[in-house]
């Protein structure tokens, strides 16, 4: 398979997730040093927010924040690396507009903008699609509520592929050996396998 | 035994006096040398194109259209698996279920179509099956339903519904009309002809998926299934990776290129043992198929070898 196709296996609106190596290649060149990085493919600003939004989607509790795994370099480098141009316009010209309805609605200072603004954001402005609906088809511009879900998604799929997630938060078997169903809580614990 | 590696056949040696072959001639693909195998028996057994390919290609005053190629269907009647075609639901009542480790195989229903009595359709002939599997695989409704925060973590960490799909692997019927043939304008790197594809699937392809999605959406329904969703995505011929039938098999001569223990009916000592020498495609994996009519042919090759001096 192409490079391309299994990187784009981890779509925007799907909730499949399929593990490749080259996928995981692609999360591991994700460690670098977060404080000082410089994104590849998201402005400074669409950085800032896209940090602060994964968080909102994915907080810290007991396990990692979306964050604290690197959820954002992963978002940056994988629709740098394998979405297609146009696909790149479409979400560089929504984002830019949601960054003026930030910057309009909670603060100038995207540094200021808190939790609480974000979450009245996506409260207002991201509606679920309905099951079967598919989102507005990429001939029309992306609307603020398919880059909330986009943004919603990709920070979902990255975080369960993390390694850290893949290896100790969800149950990891990597010599499944033999098939057969059992109790959930007694095989996993009620989590999902991660591979 | 000696087998040479990096030698690609390019033709099969046609004796005009003796009437029949002598041997094959290959092509060494890394030196691009011509080397001839003398042989009393002849097996081509190199996939359904590239043994038409071969035949082709082997052009002599007898067969001037590629040997074996009397009755004209050599490259002919080229058949692939059509699929792509069935149904999922979620099923609720096995949440507190998981599975465990890997198997190699899923569930599998054998055909069902046209074994005569009430399984007997008008709307097309033969048939399908299905090959299918269930799993929790797909991430929860829930986490469609939920914006944020930690109940969305924590949902996007548990194991999704249980949905079962399956999928319809249906016959395709030859037709004269689907073909490949060789394009000598276009030669690969060792000189040999390009092959090029002239295929597409029929009305009675068209008819049996029709009735293959429904009945997939009948058995879901009738097994409690919920939110069941059925597709049809038929592609082209070439996606079932079942390519067969170039070099088919017949009693008669003048509509065929095999006889019935896979030799050339024109050119006994020349065995066609893979997909090349099917009927019809049939709807089940063929893999088993063409092994088992190997081991038969080879056991013909082994009897009658005296007879090929």
């Amino acid at each position: 398979m192409q490079r391309r196709e299994a990187l784009k296996k981890i779509g925007l609106t799907t909730g499949f997730v399929i593990a490749t190596p080259t996928l995981i290649s692609l999360f591991q060149s994700c460690t670098d040093d977060t404080q000082n990085w410089v994104p590849q493919f998201f402005s400074e600003e669409q950085a800032t927010v896209l940090t602060d939004i994964v968080d909102v989607f994915l907080p810290k509790t007991d396990i990692p924040s979306a964050t604290e795994v690197n959820v954002p370099q992963f978002m940056d480098k994988y629709v740098n690396e394998v979405w297609e141009l146009i696909e790149q316009d479409r979400i560089k010209v929504a984002f830019d507009k949601l960054l003026m309805q930030i910057k309009t609605d909670y603060n100038e200072n995207l540094n200021k903008v808190t939790e609480d603004n974000y979450k009245d954001l996506l409260d207002n402005h991201m509606l679920i699609v309905p099951k079967g609906q598919e989102p507005t088809p990429e001939t029309e511009p992306m609307t603020t509520s398919d880059l909330l879900n986009s943004i919603k998604w990709m920070a979902i799929n990255g975080y369960k592929i993390n390694e850290t997630v893949g290896e100790t938060i969800l149950a990891y078997d990597p010599i499944p050996s033999t098939s057969y169903c059992g109790d959930l809580q007694e095989l996993t614990g009620g989590r999902a396998w991660s591979l | 035994m000696t087998i040479r590696p990096h030698s690609i056949v390019c033709e099969v040696i046609y004796d005009e006096k003796l009437g029949k072959a002598t041997g094959v001639k290959i092509i060494d693909a890394e030196t691009k040398e011509v080397h001839e195998f003398k042989a009393k028996v002849i097996f081509l057994c190199a996939s359904s194109v590239a043994s038409a390919s071969i035949l082709l290609q082997s052009k002599s005053e007898r067969f001037p259209n590629g040997l074996g190629n009397d009755s004209g269907e050599l490259g002919h009647n080229l058949m692939d698996h059509h699929f792509m075609v069935g149904a999922s639901g979620t099923v609720t009542n096995f949440d507190d279920m998981y599975t465990k480790g890997r198997k190699p195989n899923g569930v599998y229903i054998p055909r069902f179509r046209n074994l005569g009595g009430d399984s007997d359709k008008k709307e097309f002939l033969r048939g399908y099956g299905f090959e299918g599997g269930a799993g929790r695989g797909k991430m929860s409704e829930i986490v469609r339903e939920l914006k944020y925060g930690k109940d969305l973590k924590e949902a996007i960490l548990k194991p999704g519904e249980w949905r079962m799909g399956i999928t319809a692997f249906c016959e395709t019927l030859p037709d004269h009309k689907n073909r490949m043939y060789l394009d000598y304008d276009k030669k690969d790197e060792w000189g040999l002809p390009t092959v090029t594809f002239d295929a597409n699937f029929g009305e009675n392809e068209l008819a049996m998926r029709k009735d293959a999605k429904e009945q997939a959406i009948k058995m879901l329904e009738a097994g409690g299934f919920k939110d069941i969703q059925a597709y049809d995505d038929i592609g082209g011929m070439g996606l079932g990776i079942h390519e067969m039938g170039t070099a088919r098999m017949g009693r008669d001569p003048k509509t065929s290129v095999l006889n019935k223990h896979n030799q050339i009916h024109a050119c006994k000592n020349v065995y066609v043992t893979d997909g090349a020498f099917m009927t019809s495609s049939a709807c089940q994996n063929p893999s088993l198929s063409y092994m088992a009519f190997t081991a038969r042919a080879a056991n013909h090759a082994a009897k009658e070898i005296k007879n090929f001096k």
